[in-house]
């Protein structure tokens, strides 16, 4: 009759699930299963974990995360790329000058076909750190305080000290190089990506604000006053992903966008419900990747 | 309900004719990008499928996978070989979830008690039950990494026992007390299961 050992049920139940088992082994894990709890549990286990109605990746999402993590694995070449074609340069050319080399990493990168040997690789990190839990009570830098009024909570765009100011033009030139090289941008950001873009974090943290926050739309403001559409969407969808997988109420308050280094920052605010001090959260998003997760940058409270 | 297709038989049908995961591991470490094409392309819906069963929803799963990833050829020099190179990857994976979730513990999506979608990825199809990430998480991480290896990623008992270094007996005994601890935090989530009380 059925002598199965427990044990040996407990073994046999993943074939059994999967309907691998021989019929005489079949019969024997059915009638241990009908007088055993504890395997009917395992079994339901089992069958939860199959979780049969999960969706596989799609063809947009393999591409991207095939290209995240070979661009994670090129940090030579990542920096070479920022350091030549940055900031520093840009004032000097021309924008038609800046599109032909970019142009030229376009082509060159594809084809080569080799990868630095990963043991001796040092690279920058991409462990993904949160940001200082600073309480930077009545301490903004001086340059959060121009444009806004305390009143309302309009959307600001805050061009930050030192960003490079560049023409309407030359911001759509490099959108468009920008969109083909995204593929081989490393997708997380790091603190030095901001200090590389000239970015005071701090600049970024409200002087003041009204008492009465509100969840209201303050997202549509900032992302009409992008310079192009594509920085626009970026705001709204980055924007979106934050709130919408915050515990707190946050409310977009900034956006700064860098073109050169195809970088977005966002800051929030929101009202802590206890003790109703007012909170801010900087965020940044890098090469249009609104649906990485990102770390927070700057947290803490903002004095009355 | 039908099982899903276990990883293990696909696995052995397909790697006949092709390059084993230590030869395009070699071959990776000496530059050569189509390996490491190679490599992910035959090993990510495994770390995918882990990814989505322990963080609950696609955003997190993809952002894990990459970490994962990422890692695993980062540290390719590491792998010792006392088990297969995919068990030590799906281990990776495991790691590179508990750490997102851990990262993301002030951060946990707000899901809809009656639909069980979470807020702000209404774009997102995500038909997959919360309550499996949250009875995962639940358990502890050596039965969570037993139950995860054998019953999702269908690595068997010796690899298992191999990779983390404990005897066979204890493999089984964690696979066997993990799913039972999983059933029964999930029995008790499920208002519409019949009561299997039988004493």
């Amino acid at each position: 009759m059925n002598d199965l050992t427990h044990e040996r049920c407990s073994e046999l139940l993943g074939a059994f699930a999967s309907g691998e088992l021989d019929a005489q082994h079949r019969t024997q894990v059915e009638g241990h299963l009908s007088s055993c709890r504890d395997c009917s549990l395992e079994l339901a286990a089992i069958e939860a974990l199959a979780a049969p109605d999960l969706v596989p990746m799609t063809g947009v999402e393999r591409d991207r995360l095939t290209g995240a993590v070979r661009a994670a694995l090129l940090p030579p070449r990542r920096a070479a790329w920022s350091a030549r074609w940055g900031r520093r340069v840009a004032p000097a050319l021309g924008a038609a000058a800046l599109l032909a080399i970019v142009a030229l990493a376009i082509v060159s990168l594809p084809g080569d076909r080799s990868l630095p040997n990963t043991a001796t690789g040092g690279g920058t990190t991409t462990e993904q750190v949160e940001g200082d839990e600073a309480e930077l009570k009545g301490a903004p830098a001086p340059a959060a305080q121009d444009a806004t009024t305390t009143e309302t909570l309009e959307g600001r765009k805050d061009n930050g000290a030192g960003t490079s100011t560049t023409s309407a033009g030359t911001v759509t030139d490099h959108g468009a190089a920008s969109t083909a090289l995204r593929a081989a941008v490393s997708t997380t950001v790091s603190e030095q990506d901001f200090a590389t873009a000239g970015l005071d974090l701090r600049s970024l943290v409200p002087a003041k604000l009204p008492r009465r926050v509100t969840t209201y739309r303050v997202v549509e403001p900032l992302a009409d006053s992008a310079p192009n559409e594509r920085v626009g969407d970026l705001i709204r969808s980055c924007s979106k992903r934050a709130i919408s997988t915050s515990p707190v109420p946050l409310v977009a308050t900034s956006a700064t966008y860098f073109p050169s280094d195809d970088l977005l920052v966002i800051g929030f605010v929101w009202v802590e419900g206890s003790t109703g001090d007012l909170y801010y959260e900087i965020r940044g998003w890098r090469a249009g990747r609104c649906d990485r997760v990102t770390p927070i940058y700057r947290r803490g409270v903002i004095a009355e | 309900m039908e099982a899903a297709e276990r990883p293990r038989s696909r696995k052995c049908g397909s790697l006949a004719l092709e390059r084993s995961d230590q030869a395009l591991l070699h071959d990776f470490l000496t530059g050569d990008l189509d390996a490491f094409d190679a490599l992910m392309r035959r090993h990510e819906d495994n770390i995918f499928g882990l990814a989505l069963r322990m963080t609950g929803n696609r955003y997190d799963a993809l952002d894990a996978t990459q970490e994962a990833f990422t890692s695993a050829f980062r540290n390719a020099t590491k792998f010792k070989g006392n088990s297969a190179f995919s068990t030590w990857l799906y281990r990776i994976g495991i790691n590179a979830c508990t750490d997102l979730l851990r990262r993301r513990q002030r951060q946990v999506p707000v899901a809809d008690v009656d639909t069980g979608r979470t807020s702000g990825l209404e774009d997102e199809d995500v038909p997959l039950r919360l309550d499996l990430q949250r009875a995962l998480a639940q358990l502890g991480p050596d039965h969570r990494e037993a139950v995860l290896m054998h019953d999702v990623g269908g690595y068997p008992y010796e690899d298992i026992a191999a990779l983390t270094g404990v005897e066979l007996g204890t493999v089984k005994s964690r696979i066997s007390r993990g799913r039972k601890k999983l059933a029964e935090i999930l029995e008790q989530r499920d208002p519409r299961q019949p009561s299997k009380e039988t004493t």
